[in-house]
């Protein structure tokens, strides 16, 4: 019985995102716990869902639109391996600094990542510039984790 | 300078990636659309402050990129930044006021309800005059932010001071950055950085201390990295209670156990001497040594009031504490002594000390010592540690290395903050590498103006503009002046701080409160307490913003804002570069600017109700009743006021701020919202700007005239800006035109310039010294926490963010790409930490402290940070993750400003639970 109470108050503490979403009422008023990003009272204690990182080793997963044309791309795999990045290892540039794409190849680096914008902003080199040696500065990798809400950005475009 | 790294050192350096294959190919040109207008801006997220160029489109943003004219961030922008064109558009966007009502009126237990903005404003207003008629000025208040734009903020500080007459308008950067404040205060007499960002080039050396500024000002760390990367000399060293991806660029990690940043500075200065590395003649020419009451407990109440039981231990340290052998030995007492903290009510007092009592006061600050004290990785062995404390020293004691200090919250979230900031100052004034280009203790800012606005325009509870204050009679008038206010209408009593108006909701002196630009209830530490007071108590919490945070679901009313592209505005980033920019596209549906609001809101208030004599609890000051503010009516009518007119009319759109028109030719055609909304032919935001400018010119705070900011080859400008010259490094002659002439170094900051004399303990000759154009070598011993792991809760907790999201992720968790990246708070633990408790990464466990719990996911994996064992840490960005439930509402005594990065916890399994009833 003991447990039972407990079990049911531990129900009660994870309520947060089980819970189904608060409705308006009928008198057109939102509870409190309706809004937000965590769906639940500011006195619980909500259980934060399980997300996964994306598992997909390089070249598995399709390419992902950019947020919109100079936006840096997403990282469209799995990046445990091959972070952190630093001063005397990039992994992300063993594969991605290449000069050209191939059918199924990683993406290359653009030639702004050659080119020292600080001092010689005039044309690229031909090493990676340090400004923009640590990659995840930039470039975000993804879990399965769902928006928590909707964005209207104008729609993506597609990668170029 | 070009990439000049070898092909030997490359290898030599063990890079993978040696010459790559993109010779030959052009410079891409810049991505752009036709149809799209671009135009500059400023990135609405960190300190760093990088400029932006911003693109739109049939009235929406629709792309942005780094400004590659400037020079602060050279076309580059983190994951943030290019996320800015989606924060405007999330689903949940505001675009109507909300009130609680139930049976169609007004109930603090209703239910939101969309209204009108009259409605909205006529329950606001009546709630005001309720409270403000019972309590007086000390009975309302502002929230404000380190994110204001300058205009709002110095609208919202004039409403407050000039208007209502409180005090009790303070930012969350208050949490932020106030020890950096205190400590620029007491050692220079003036606010704000010496240096600025050219320093990461022209330096040797580079210390971060308590900043991971990697994850928090990714574009600095570029610039950082780039050097370090082209210079294999260069020195990175990251000084920090955990290992973080700056650890991955550092040549040096110190991982420090908490507070012992206190010794190790200590340590460093006690070097120095030793080694005879001290720059005699700077110190002699420009410097003075002081101390301070050590006694000054921990910003607690100072009583049991509303106090949970299991906080009575904790919160009675803020009486006496019972000395650490750490602590004994640093303060040169005995282990176990009971010390009563006598001086928590003067805890910013300072006199003059010799430079014997100095020595005197580091000499058991030995390597060994300090060593004991602060390794913070029980798996290092000592000698390792050691070795890294003498590279340390060497890196500050050789005369001809040139080396950069950084800070942020490490530093300033701390119960000594003020303490450690100035002993920053300590070690690069006594080797003279100060105010100098490529040396100096350099303060950096989390938020995009909190130097701009909550610092310069003095968003606080003790400032004026420019570095004034409340509580200096000849600071007031001169504000008085400016503002054409009669005389003694403003308030002489310092208001309550943030974390204050917190405690003053508890108590029930503070009843109503509007929240700006910023998410108290989930930042402010200790929460449980506020949000009970919020919702239980008779009191009203208006909130604008632009999503529903966790505030708003705290509130009364939810006000619907506009956000940085939908209004005009201006930020005042780390060094001092103060970045202005146009509105580009219109708030959606019925949000409306900050400004707009606080202007509209102020029809609502004749100067009869405000100007009259006001009751004010514990009011004593020179030439005022005790207890009340004078009735200033007779004076304002004397000024040619009339009794019924409203403070918009006296405030706002006075005869001066009119003269400033729109349309006006700046705008180049773009629309300005705030205008729009108010049916006027002025243009408010270019008025507020001119007139705050109006406090800093000719005091070391000069800013250019608004229009200068638009200007084609204007890039922002580093204050002072005299004669068109901004001034990249302030204090020397050669940069800064407020320097005397032939002096070479000048601190010519005047605030607490008039100081005692005495020894390590007190006072011994009362007789004022000035110290005009000095600075001062403080000597600040070594104090552990208040509270600390012990038997129960027996982990440390330290919170703080990640790169991916800006602060209680309103904006950025609200684009999909940032917060699949990122999408809720992790605890962050060691594997062996996790495993005695049965954890494995993915795991649910609970982090309980004294104060309050909540859950959180396992993770142990190297990739971002490295917990020692013993630590664990928590982001704070999560409102689902409410971690400020378990942190500790301690605060440096001088500065206010609260410590989120030390407390105790407990850890264990989530299903725990459920075989043990709690």
């Amino acid at each position: 019985m003991r447990s039972l109470v407990a079990l049911a108050l531990l129900a009660l503490a994870c309520a947060g995102p089980q819970r189904p979403a608060a409705s308006a009422q009928p008198d057109g008023g939102t509870p409190a716990e309706a809004l937000g990003l965590s769906k639940s009272s500011v006195f619980a204690v909500p259980t934060p869902p399980a997300v996964r990182e994306n598992a997909a080793p390089p070249g598995a997963a399709p390419v992902l639109p950019r947020m919109f044309p100079g936006a840096p791309p997403v990282i469209p795999h799995d990046v445990r391996d091959f972070t952190p990045v630093t001063k005397r290892q990039n992994a992300c540039a063993d594969c991605h600094a290449i000069p050209t794409k191939t059918e199924g190849g990683p993406t290359p680096l653009p030639p702004s990542h050659y080119t020292d914008y600080r001092f010689a902003p005039d044309k690229a080199g031909d090493k990676v510039t340090g400004a923009r040696w640590v990659c995840t500065a930039c470039h975000v990798a993804r879990t399965d984790a769902p928006a928590l809400v909707g964005n209207s950005f104008p729609a993506a475009v597609s990668s170029h | 300078m070009p990439f000049t790294l070898t092909r030997r050192e490359l290898l030599k350096a063990g890079f993978t990636t040696a010459a790559i294959g993109a010779a030959g190919l052009p410079v891409l040109a810049d991505e752009t659309r036709e149809g799209w207008s671009w135009d500059r801006g400023v990135c609405r997220f960190c300190g760093t402050g990088c400029a932006i160029q911003v693109a739109t489109e049939n009235g929406r943003v629709v792309a942005v990129k780094g400004d590659p004219a400037s020079p602060v961030n050279r076309g580059l922008l983190c994951a943030k930044g290019y996320a800015l064109p989606l924060i405007p558009y999330g689903d949940d966007r505001l675009t109507q006021p909300l009130l609680r009502k139930r049976n169609g009126r007004f109930d603090k237990k209703g239910d939101f309800e969309p209204v009108s903005w009259k409605e909205a404003f006529d329950v606001m207003e009546a709630e005001f005059k309720r409270h403000y008629r019972a309590l007086g000025p000390a009975g309302v208040g502002i929230m404000g932010s380190g994110q204001y734009t300058i205009m709002e903020g110095y609208a919202a500080l004039k409403l407050a001071k000039a208007g209502w007459r409180t005090n009790n308008i303070d930012p969350n950067a208050r949490h932020c950055m106030a020890s950096a404040v205190a400590a620029f205060m007491q050692t220079f007499g003036i606010d704000e950085p010496a240096g600025c960002y050219d320093d990461i080039e022209l330096t040797d050396a580079v210390v971060l201390w308590g900043a991971n500024v990697a994850e928090m000002h990714p574009m600095l760390w570029s610039r950082i990295a780039d050097k370090r990367l082209a210079s294999p000399s260069y020195r990175v060293v990251n000084l920090t209670t955990f290992s973080n991806r700056s650890s991955d660029v550092a040549d040096v990690e110190i991982v420090i156990a908490p507070n012992a940043d206190l010794a190790v500075w200590n340590y460093l200065a006690r070097e120095i001497v030793r080694r005879e590395a001290v720059d005699w003649d700077f110190v002699r020419a420009h410097c003075s040594f002081a101390t301070g009451p050590s006694d000054i407990g921990y910003g607690m109440r100072r009583d049991d009031s509303h106090c949970f039981p299991a906080e009575l231990p904790i919160r009675a340290r803020e009486r006496s504490i019972v000395l650490s052998r750490a602590e004994a030995i640093a303060q040169g007492r005995k282990t176990g002594q009971v010390v009563e903290q006598a001086s928590a009510d003067k805890a910013g007092a300072h006199w003059l000390v010799s430079f014997e009592d100095f020595r005197k006061g580091l000499e058991p600050y030995t390597l060994d010592f300090v060593a004991e004290v602060a390794r913070g990785d029980p798996d290092e062995p000592l000698e390792s540690f050691k070795r890294k404390l003498g590279v340390l020293a060497d890196i500050y004691a050789r005369r001809d290395t040139k080396v950069v200090s950084f800070w942020t919250m490490g530093f300033n979230q701390h119960t000594r903050g003020t303490w450690v900031n100035e002993q920053a100052y300590m070690v690069h004034l006594l080797t003279g590498k100060q105010a100098t280009p490529g040396s100096g203790a350099f303060s950096l800012t989390g938020q995009p103006s909190a130097c701009g606005t909550a610092r310069e325009v003095g968003t606080f509870c003790h400032r004026l503009p420019a570095d004034m204050v409340v509580d200096n009679p000849e600071h007031r008038a001169h504000a008085e002046h400016l503002w054409h206010l009669p005389s003694k209408t403003l308030n002489p009593k310092v208001g309550s701080h943030i974390t204050q108006m917190m405690r003053d909701l508890e108590d029930g002196s503070l009843r109503w409160l509007w929240i700006q630009v910023t998410n108290p209830f989930q930042s402010t530490a200790n929460a449980n307490h506020w949000i009970a007071a919020a919702r239980e108590m008779d009191n009203f919490i208006v909130v604008s913003d632009v999503y529903p945070t966790l505030s708003c679901k705290v509130a009364d009313l939810i006000l619907p804002s506009a956000i940085i592209f939908e209004k005009w505005g201006g930020y005042g980033n780390a060094e001092r570069r103060t970045q202005l920019w146009r509105q580009q596209v219109n708030p959606p549906g019925e949000a409306r600017s900050d400004l707009w609001q606080m202007m509209e809101f102020a029809k609502r208030f004749k100067l009869a109700e405000v100007w009259g004599r006001k009751p004010l609890a514990g009011l004593k000051a020179d030439g005022f009743e005790s207890g009340a503010l004078p009735d200033v009516l007779a004076d304002a009518e004397q000024l040619g006021f009339r009794r019924d007119q409203s403070l918009y009319e006296v405030l706002f759109a006075t005869p001066e701020a009119r003269k400033q028109r729109w349309p006006d030719p700046v705008a180049q055609g773009r629309p300005n919202c705030t205008v729009d909304a108010a049916g006027i032919d002025w243009f408010p935001e270019k008025a507020l700007f001119q007139e705050y400018a109006l406090f800093g010119r000719g005091h070391g705070h000069d800013l250019a005239d608004f229009d200068v900011y638009f200007r084609e080859d204007v890039r922002g400008l580093r204050w002072p800006v005299v004669d068109g010259k901004e001034t990249p490094w302030r204090f020397n002659e050669k940069y800064d035109p407020y320097v005397s002439k032939g002096v070479g170094i000048e601190f010519y900051g005047r605030a607490m310039k008039q100081v005692p004399s005495g020894n390590l303990e007190k006072v011994t000759d009362p007789k004022l010294v000035s110290l005009a154009g000095k600075a001062k070598i403080f000597y600040r011993p070594y104090a552990s926490p208040p509270e600390s792991p012990d038997a129960v809760f027996d982990l440390w907790l330290s919170t703080g963010r990640v790169l991916e999201h800006w602060h209680s992720g309103s904006l950025t968790r609200r684009v999909p790409a940032l917060n699949a990246a990122m999408p809720e708070a992790l605890l962050y633990m060691h594997p062996h930490d996790a495993e005695a408790r049965h954890l494995k990464p993915g795991d649910l466990a609970f982090i309980e402290s004294r104060r309050g719990k909540m859950a959180a996911r396992v993770e142990t994996a190297p990739q971002r940070n490295r917990m020692p064992r013993g630590m664990v840490y928590v982001p704070w960005f999560d409102e689902g993750v409410f971690i400020n439930k378990d942190t500790l509402d301690a605060t440096c005594p001088i500065s206010k400003q609260t410590d989120f990065k030390k407390c105790a916890v407990k850890v264990y399994r989530a299903e725990a639970i459920a075989g043990r009833a709690p």
